[in-house]
């Protein structure tokens, strides 16, 4: 599975299966802070992943 | 997730709602705002504080959406790669919803950028450009009826947070979706009030406004960055924190409102509206001048 973290501006390559809130858990990331896209659509914390899916974290904090 | 006013598939969570739903909360939320707190009618001259962000580009488009007639004013401060950013986001955005945008910038006005004001080392970023950027929004918006703002639930709880913490009581009780009408300065009005930071950015998404990742370079070092990441905690761990955070303000402000406009007056050497005979953005501009390289 390709992540791509916006807040940091990276990507990484993860063996995922489970929800986007387990994901977020494990990846430490608070759920207030970001939008879930899975494969170009926009998702909620409950939405199941697999390891072919493409995900984007978008943070939801701009400006100052 | 089901959307709780149909069967369709949810794609935001509180509230649980699919896209056509999540549209309608989002519109009727801005209204209720401007209804509630009476913001504006469609007769008042509005102007925009558009930075090419999120927060204000959703809100030109919901106001246009609504019938209201808004303008915008854009203020540069001289961010390096941050700003140039939300002026090309701001540019097509304008284009697209034939929109009229007024653009300032702290180099024009002061003589000097953010950036250096900053290699002085002698003033804090978030400081120094709020003092500047309420000056030159309340400067070149005389002759609108009110300045609408991009500021958010997240934004508002925040500061409400921040000024308790500080122990700045007469900034406290001058917050609000409104602020008073005065003599001195255009009134203020946040339409978005009560919609968060994650209902802003899915409405822009859902709009196809495309607005870049932008987090200012020096907000990471912030009281207010510390004070998002506590609240967003306790969002999670208690739903409802920041609204109820919001409701208790207005509770006590109503009780408590002792705003000190009547202190205010005309700067000596600029004239805008001060609380000192020489008001903060030119004690900033006398000290940072002569350290500018």
């Amino acid at each position: 599975m390709d992540i791509f973290i916006e807040r940091s501006k990276q990507t990484i390559k993860q063996e995922f299966s489970g929800t986007a809130q387990e994901l977020l858990d494990k990846l430490s990331i608070n759920p207030e802070e970001i939008l879930i896209i899975k494969n170009g659509q926009l998702v909620t914390e409950d939405e199941e992943l697999s390891t072919e899916d493409e995900i984007r974290l978008l943070s939801v904090v701009s400006g100052g | 997730m089901k959307c709780e006013q149909c069967s369709k598939t949810a794609i935001s969570t509180k509230p649980a709602l699919c896209k056509e739903h999540f549209d309608e909360f989002f519109l009727t939320t801005t209204q209720e705002v401007i209804d509630t707190f009476s913001l504006f009618d469609k007769k008042t001259n509005i102007c925009v504080a558009v930075s090419g962000g999120k927060d204000s580009l959703a809100l030109v488009d919901v106001l246009l959406r609504l019938g209201y007639p808004v303008e915008g004013l854009f203020i540069d401060e001289g961010i390096a790669n941050y700003r140039e950013h939300s002026i090309q986001d701001l540019d097509l955005f304008t284009q697209e919803k034939n929109f009229q945008v007024n653009k300032i910038s702290f180099k024009e006005a002061y003589g000097f950028t953010l950036d250096q004001a900053m290699q002085t080392g002698k003033v804090h970023a978030c400081t120094v450009c709020g003092t500047f950027r309420r000056q030159l929004l309340n400067k070149h918006a005389q002759g609108y009826d009110v300045i609408a703002t991009g500021h958010n639930m997240d934004d508002e709880a925040q500061t409400i947070l921040i000024n308790l913490a500080r122990g700045n009581t007469d900034l406290l009780f001058r917050l609000g979706p409104i602020t008073k009408d005065t003599d001195l300065f255009v009134r203020r009005a946040k339409p978005f009030y009560f919609l968060s930071e994650k209902h802003i950015l899915t409405y822009t998404i859902l709009r196809g406004i495309r607005t870049q990742f932008g987090e200012c370079p020096y907000a990471q070092t912030s009281y207010r960055a510390a004070i998002a990441k506590l609240l967003n905690e306790r969002e999670v761990a208690c739903a409802g924190t920041k609204r109820n955070i919001l409701e208790t303000y207005l509770q006590l402000q109503k009780k408590e409102r002792k705003e000190k406009i009547n202190d205010l007056q005309h700067c000596k050497n600029c004239g805008e509206p001060s609380q000192e005979h020489i008001c903060k953005a030119c004690l900033f501009k006398e000290l940072l001048t002569p350290l500018i390289k």
